[in-house]
């Protein structure tokens, strides 16, 4: 995600006490909404002086009546009608200019004097650095995906270049049910002392583990290959502890299944090998603790046009921990 | 919390100091694991109590008479797909 202006502690401020912050999909992708009554209503706020809505990037501030006010994007820093860009959106360094929330503060101070007839007091408070509540969301931890009550399964941190993009990253949970957990550790007290994902648990983990930049990639189960075993090393009771070892292959063959916005969709390869370290209670049918990083990744994008010569290089990162809800991490 | 401010620990040692095990398997996943998060300027995003239904919204807006933030991106915000 490229939130440099929204990962500003300032902007998160003012967002938790001035306004009513929303984010849903756009209209080239409506099943991505949350909400499906969003679409028509999205739908009627396409005006020659709003947007399109059709992708990309978009923000805008709605006042309470519902009209809404100049579309802009803070990573170009200008309203959408309107040429020219103030930052990148395309490098981490860009997005993270001081620059970039100056069209939020420009639009947000016009759309509360719009409702409340003055900018409020907090407004100019809290883009002050003293701030208290700037200071304590700055110290903030960011606050990643958890399963629901009772659920468990992989958590799947994902960094990765994309065309012009140098560092785009997502987040993402891969639950499994709890009689597939129960059956995989079961197969430590096998003689090898080995226990392989079971192959389906293994397709939704490797889902998770696709480069971002597109949406909604969707790899068909041929394209995908390895596995993903645990190596018991260490017998202790009911515990079991050891590492993790294995590879994996993702190479979709066809552009449907690299991203539902087909004019971002591009082909690409990428593999590698696992490597982690975990450990089981038998007893308890769970995992104590369980991390696990691809090493050696080879990595590349297909396009079907000839590579930009400022594309950045291909890198895919992954990063897989085990998590059990509510607030109940494992590593 | 304790588990993401240790491993925002990680994330900061991984980034400031070389790999003290190179060969070591411990070494290898924490330094891999520590550089597959998003980072930290880049993260705080998820700290906004984000609405999903503008529709929702709009009717919190009118009770609270605050304005609307929307944000709109192809996908998920979350997951960085859909």
């Amino acid at each position: 995600m490229r939130a440099g202006l929204l990962s500003n502690p300032h902007v998160i401020a003012v967002l938790r006490t001035l306004f009513v912050p929303v984010h849903i999909s756009a209209l080239n992708t409506p099943h991505c909404m949350h909400d499906a009554r969003d679409v028509e209503l999205l739908r009627k706020c396409v005006r020659a002086d709003t947007d399109d809505f059709d992708g990309g990037e978009r923000e805008a501030f709605v006042l309470p009546d519902g009209t809404m006010q100049t579309v802009f994007m803070s990573l170009h820093g200008r309203a959408m009608h309107e040429h020219g860009t103030v930052c990148s959106q395309y490098t981490a360094e860009g997005r993270r200019s001081d620059d970039v929330p100056r069209a939020f503060r420009h639009h947000g101070a016009i759309a509360l004097r719009a409702v409340h007839g003055r900018v409020p007091e907090a407004w100019d408070e809290l883009w002050s650095d003293a701030h208290a509540d700037v200071a304590a969301i700055a110290a903030e931890a960011p606050r990643w995906p958890e399963p629901a009550a009772g659920r468990q399964g992989f958590r799947v941190f994902v960094r990765n270049s994309y065309g012009q993009y140098d560092d785009l990253h997502g987040v993402q949970l891969a639950l499994l049910d709890d009689k597939v957990v129960a059956a995989w550790g079961w197969l430590l007290n096998s003689v090898s002392g080995t226990a392989q994902l079971p192959r389906e648990a293994f397709l939704q983990l490797a889902q998770a583990m696709v480069p971002r930049g597109m949406v909604d990639t969707a790899l068909d189960a041929e394209s995908i290959s390895g596995e993903l075993v645990l190596v018991g090393t260490a017998f202790d009771g009911d515990r079991v502890s050891g590492t993790i070892e294995g590879r994996f292959g993702l190479k979709p063959r066809e552009k449907r299944e690299v991203g539902k916005r087909l004019n971002a969709a591009v082909l690409f390869a990428s593999e590698g090998r696992f490597v982690g370290r975990f450990t089981w209670d038998h007893k308890a049918k769970q995992f104590e603790s369980m991390r696990i990083a691809a090493v050696d990744v080879q990595f590349t994008w297909k396009p079907e046009h000839q590579v930009a010569k400022y594309d950045s290089a291909p890198r895919h990162q992954i990063g897989i921990e085990w998590v059990r809800g509510p607030a109940s991490v494992v590593r | 919390m304790r588990y993401t401010m240790t491993t925002m620990a990680a994330v900061l040692c991984a980034a400031a100091l070389p790999c003290q095990e190179p060969k070591g398997l411990a070494c290898d996943v924490d330094t891999a694991f520590a550089a597959a998060l998003p980072p930290l300027a880049e993260a705080r995003w998820t700290l906004i109590p984000w609405r999903h239904s503008l529709t929702d919204a709009l009717v919190e807006a009118k009770q609270t008479n605050r304005p609307i933030y929307l944000y709109v991106n192809d996908g998920d915000v979350d997951s960085g797909r859909c």
